[in-house]
């Protein structure tokens, strides 16, 4: 997974509603917002795009309530036929409402009017999305290192990266947090201040490289 | 320069007594807020477009409303949920609080009650397309800063 340098500015939204001033609104949002985005006042014509143009979109935005697609058959059609995420919007605030769309597999349920700092929000669903399918990736959760009776134990992250630490010219592109790296570790510098008992793995953060030894 | 505070005067002025008279909320202030240089006229074009699509589905309300005797009050509460949304998005605070009053009325079977608020609602949007369209005409003739100059 890359994360783009100015992530989220572009990140490809697709708004589907049939009212067409709360679709101007939408489209002025979230284009301050620096995404890119597509606009749909029908159902049936988004779900022809996103089959044409799977891929081309991170997110979609859709209202519950339309005429001639229902937002929940929409929303449980781009379930099955693609991964893609989806955030229903409506102004019906119930609580079995926002069920509902939750339990369709909306992502997230926003209720009109809708604020910009919501929309501007909405990158965060992406990228946790990316981040828990990048972490199937990972070896082991987490482990203990004895080393003279002196048990250290590792968080996943730093491990997490060192599995996907490609072959050379690759950059791995996942950036821990530092937080979670060995306290040993100088952010810095990009040094290790003292080994640790991990073995040799290579890893980047961001651009600076350094390696954890036995 | 006179006269272009004077409108400028004249314009403030009617924008307050659209918020005091209860017609807009803060909603409107959100809209204002997204003009900008990229989108010179904006809360007149969102406005223009929710006139424009509201139109037809007051008509078809109205059609809905007239079989009084065999009032369909599902239909009639789903015109009003759509309705009620649109006009969140620009901020009718009057015409809201009208749907959600609507509602009230379907969900207890109330014919006489929807009628009856309906009446008052088409009322209300009217004046409030009137107050509008003469609130963006005055915004023109004073120029195109007066929309971005907005106390908080």
């Amino acid at each position: 997974m890359t994360i783009p340098e100015q992530f989220p500015t572009g990140l490809r939204v697709l708004v589907v509603n049939d009212d067409t001033s709360c679709l101007r609104i939408l489209e002025t949002i979230l284009r301050r917002c620096l995404y890119n985005v597509t606009t749909c006042s029908q159902a049936a014509v988004a779900l022809n795009l996103l089959r044409k143009k799977k891929g081309c979109f991170d997110v979609v935005l859709s209202d519950v309530h339309m005429p001639d697609v229902d937002g929940y058959i929409l929303l449980e059609h781009i379930g099955l036929e693609m991964d893609l995420l989806v955030i229903m919007m409506s102004a019906d605030e119930r609580v079995s409402a926002v069920m509902k769309g939750i339990f369709h597999g909306a992502c997230d349920y926003l209720i009109k009017p809708i604020r910009e700092e919501e929309l501007r929000n909405i990158w965060q669903h992406v990228i946790r999305k990316k981040w828990n399918e990048n972490k199937e990736v990972e070896y082991s959760s987490s482990f203990e290192v004895n080393v003279d009776n002196n048990v250290q134990s590792y968080s996943t992250m730093a491990f997490r990266v060192a599995a996907q630490v490609p072959t050379a010219g690759q950059v791995p592109t996942l950036v821990p947090s530092l937080a979670d790296i060995p306290a040993s570790y100088d952010a810095n510098s990009g040094e290790m201040l003292n080994q640790g008992p991990l073995g040799n793995l290579g890893f980047i953060v961001d651009e600076l490289a350094f390696e954890v030894s036995l | 320069m006179e006269r272009n505070q004077q409108l400028r005067r004249q314009l403030a002025a009617m924008r307050q007594s659209l918020f005091d008279q209860g017609y807009l909320d803060e909603q409107f202030i959100q809209l204002e807020e997204l003009q900008d240089d990229a989108n010179p006229n904006f809360v007149e074009e969102v406005v223009t477009l929710y006139y424009r699509d509201s139109a037809r589905l007051l008509s078809s309300i109205e059609q809905a409303l007239e079989k009084s005797n065999t009032l369909d009050f599902n239909k009639l509460d789903t015109y009003m949920h759509q309705f009620k949304g649109s006009s969140s998005s620009i901020g009718a605070k009057k015409l809201k609080a009208e749907c959600t009053q609507i509602r009230e009325y379907c969900k207890a079977g109330n014919g006489d009650g929807c009628v009856k608020t309906f009446q008052q609602l088409k009322r209300d949007y009217a004046t409030l397309k009137k107050k509008l369209e003469s609130y963006f005409q005055v915004a023109r003739q004073a120029g195109p800063k007066e929309i971005a100059s907005r106390s908080k």
